[in-house]
């Protein structure tokens, strides 16, 4: 991120590259511009300098004769192409020295500051949000931010002074702060390239997020999130929060983003999120639930599919949870889940090494389970969900359990009269099947019956 | 054609200035929000608001912006002035000091805007009027005798809140009318916003496709 106006003077221009343009057949000029420690590449053929030449010849006082002539034959000689190069290059260098103060737009545009730089990338917004910002947010709640643009609004918000010329007031940062401050739903794509033909590095950009006031969904993807160094008024009204391919390794390390320490046993009522209730972590590289989800007290679905888990801790911290997704992790065994999340509604635990059931028995208020692609063997391991009385989705495809003789009736066997109620696999049972499971219970309570009459009687 | 909070005319740039812990930021929020903020932090830098409201049928929304009162932020906030078409200059009736330090203020103002600028003095917290410091014609006289428009006004309350922002507005949008403001000078702060075409999407953003789909 450049700022120009506090590196008025170390801003330099250079043509170090002519090239070729095929299939087109002219030559482009490649431009070097730094400012500061920036620096970026700006392509332009003869005839944009001509164009450029024309307005600051007209508007802005640059004199007639400077940009060297047109050539109408031979201009793509290499010695004549060596000596226009050359020309253009102390065009550009006089240009830049007799503007440096006013800057005018069209020379900033020329040079590619509206991509790169602080000033210009803000009146470019503004203009943007000037014209279409409040017909935008008539029809649509979200708006992708890159983080060299957040960047820029963090650090003209600590500029002691706003640029000097204001050109015209639809390029006021007003209009930016003002889209901001109506936003609801706001996307961050972080990269770890640098942008465009510059040296910029997004994620190596630091940003905050206080003029967002009325944002209640954050999407960031691929940023590291401590480079957001305040979350402003977020901590009050996110609703929804996702941050995937982050490589978080800790919850903390989101939820406190903000913090230097990150340490959860030290955070505080202020960092609280209020009314978060949908967190959606998936796809980092989270090893534990540490207690720092305490800080999101109000959650009720949390998603960390695709993680490094092997064990549920804290969970006990977020008394509204009804949804735990925790898909492609890595839990092998669960022993006592109703002592771990007994309130939860919906759990997904697909594609994990799952081999025993034993300790979901408790989970009295699970609607949903999902197990798909785990390593459950034993038809027996039903058994121990067969008394979850609100069980209606089970899914248990892709175990090596899936692939007995009669699965899914030998399953849906063991609920009893719940049998009709379960949807196994996302299949509803056929009438067939219920027969044969009427057939199975009946034979199986004919049998116990025999071998133990007193039982029989004291069920029926 | 369309309706809703996206359709006004006009666009008003205003500025809150004061002395630390008259109530500008709580002012601003009663404005904007219709409720009190009790436990108001320090402002650091500026703050930013916006409202639609109505003057004479027409649709006007106020930019407002609502400075730090902390001496250590003047040279951040000195900067806001420029392009401001309404001031909005506050004290507190419970603290002198606050009321002497207003000439200091009007300088600033006077300097760093432009003559058309609207100069309103707002006597925050007149709820407390027990513990009144400065009395009303004092400070009603101090307004006449600089031409400024002048209320007393509680942000806790939110007696006169309302009128000392709209006052405002209006005399601004009369400027309009007679045309001593000239809209197109850049540091009228006051811009026109051409109408709009109902609901044709003119901002694209173009960062949208490669986003993964969140089941939440």
């Amino acid at each position: 991120m450049s700022t120009f106006l506090a590196n008025r003077q170390s801003t330099r221009v250079a043509i170090p590259e002519v090239e070729l343009q095929q299939p087109e057949n002219y030559i482009v000029y490649h431009i070097t511009v730094e400012v500061g420690l920036v620096s970026w590449r700006v392509t332009h053929r003869y005839k944009d300098f001509a164009d450029l030449h024309e307005k600051l010849v007209a508007d802005h006082g640059v004199t007639k004769d400077l940009l060297p002539p047109k050539k109408v034959l031979g201009n793509r000689d290499p010695v004549f192409v060596e000596k226009r190069r050359s020309a253009l290059e102390v065009y550009l260098e006089s240009v830049l020295t007799f503007l440096r103060q006013t800057m005018p737009r069209e020379l900033a545009m020329f040079l590619d500051f509206h991509k790169y730089d602080v000033l210009f990338i803000l009146q470019e917004l503004a203009v943007t949000f000037f014209v279409g910002g409040d017909d935008y947010l008539r029809t649509s709640r979200d708006y992708d931010f890159t983080p060299l643009q957040l960047h820029a609004i963090s650090e003209r918000l600590k500029q002691p002074c706003p640029p000097p010329e204001m050109v015209d007031q639809k390029f006021d940062f007003s209009h930016v702060l003002d889209f901001c401050s109506q936003l609801k739903s706001l996307t961050i794509l972080g990269a770890s390239k640098p942008f465009c033909n510059s040296n910029i590095v997004f994620n190596k950009l630091y940003f905050e997020l206080s003029s967002f006031k009325a944002v209640d969904t954050l999407f960031i993807n691929a940023l590291p999130v401590a480079n957001i160094y305040s979350v402003g008024p977020l901590r009050d009204n996110l609703v929804s929060l996702t941050a995937h391919h982050c490589h978080l390794e800790r919850i903390s390390h989101m939820l406190l983003c903000d913090d230097v320490h990150k340490d959860p046993a030290s955070a505080c009522e202020p960092q609280i999120w209020k009314s978060l209730t949908c967190v959606n972590l998936s796809n980092n590289e989270i090893s534990e639930i540490d207690s720092s989800v305490r800080l999101m007290p109000r959650v009720e679905q949390l998603f960390l599919n695709n993680n490094r888990l092997h064990s549920l801790d804290n969970l006990t911290l977020l008394p509204h949870l009804a949804q735990l997704h925790l898909s492609a992790n890595c839990f092998s065994s669960l022993e006592n889940l109703h002592c771990k999340i007994g309130n939860v509604v919906q759990l997904e635990l697909s594609e994990n090494h799952i081999k025993t059931l034993e300790g979901f028995s408790k989970l009295y208020s699970l609607e949903t389970l999902n197990l798909a692609s785990n390593e459950i063997l034993d038809l027996g391991e039903v058994k121990h969900i067969s008394n979850l009385p609100c069980l209606e989705n089970l899914v248990l495809t892709g175990n090596p359990v899936a692939i007995v003789v009669d699965y899914r009736v030998k399953v849906l066997e063991q609920f009893g009269n719940r049998a009709p109620a379960i949807c196994l696999d996302n299949e509803i049972s056929s009438q067939k099947e219920l027969d044969t499971v009427a057939v199975l219970q009946a034979l199986r309570k004919a049998k116990e019956g025999k071998s133990q009459p007193f039982a029989y009687s004291l069920t029926s | 054609m369309s309706v809703g909070p996206y359709n006004y005319s006009y666009i008003f740039k205003y500025i809150i200035i004061g002395d630390m812990g008259v109530g500008k930021s709580c002012l601003l929020h009663q404005f904007t929000e219709k409720k009190f903020m009790s436990d108001c932090p320090h402002t650091i830098g500026v703050e930013f608001g916006t409202r639609i409201i109505e003057v004479s049928g027409q649709k006007i929304k106020l930019q407002i912006w609502d400075t730090a009162g902390q001496e250590r932020f003047r040279a951040v906030t000195r900067s806001y002035y420029r392009g401001a078409a309404g001031a909005l200059m506050v004290y507190d009736i419970t603290r002198r000091s606050t009321y002497n330090h207003l000439s200091s203020w009007l300088t600033d103002t006077r300097n760093l805007t432009n003559p058309s600028t609207v100069i309103f003095l707002i006597g925050n917290k007149c709820d407390l009027n027990a513990a009144r410091d400065v009395t009303y014609e004092e400070a009603k006289q101090f307004a006449d005798e600089n031409g400024l428009m002048f209320v007393e006004a509680s942000a806790k309350s939110g007696e006169n809140v309302e009128e000392a922002f709209l006052e405002t507005a209006k005399k601004i949008y009369q400027s309009i009318q007679d045309g001593r403001l000239d809209l197109n000078a850049a540091e009228s702060g006051v811009q026109h916003k051409p109408s709009q075409s109902g609901g044709r999407n003119t901002l694209v953003n173009d960062q949208t496709a490669s986003k993964d789909s969140c089941s939440c």
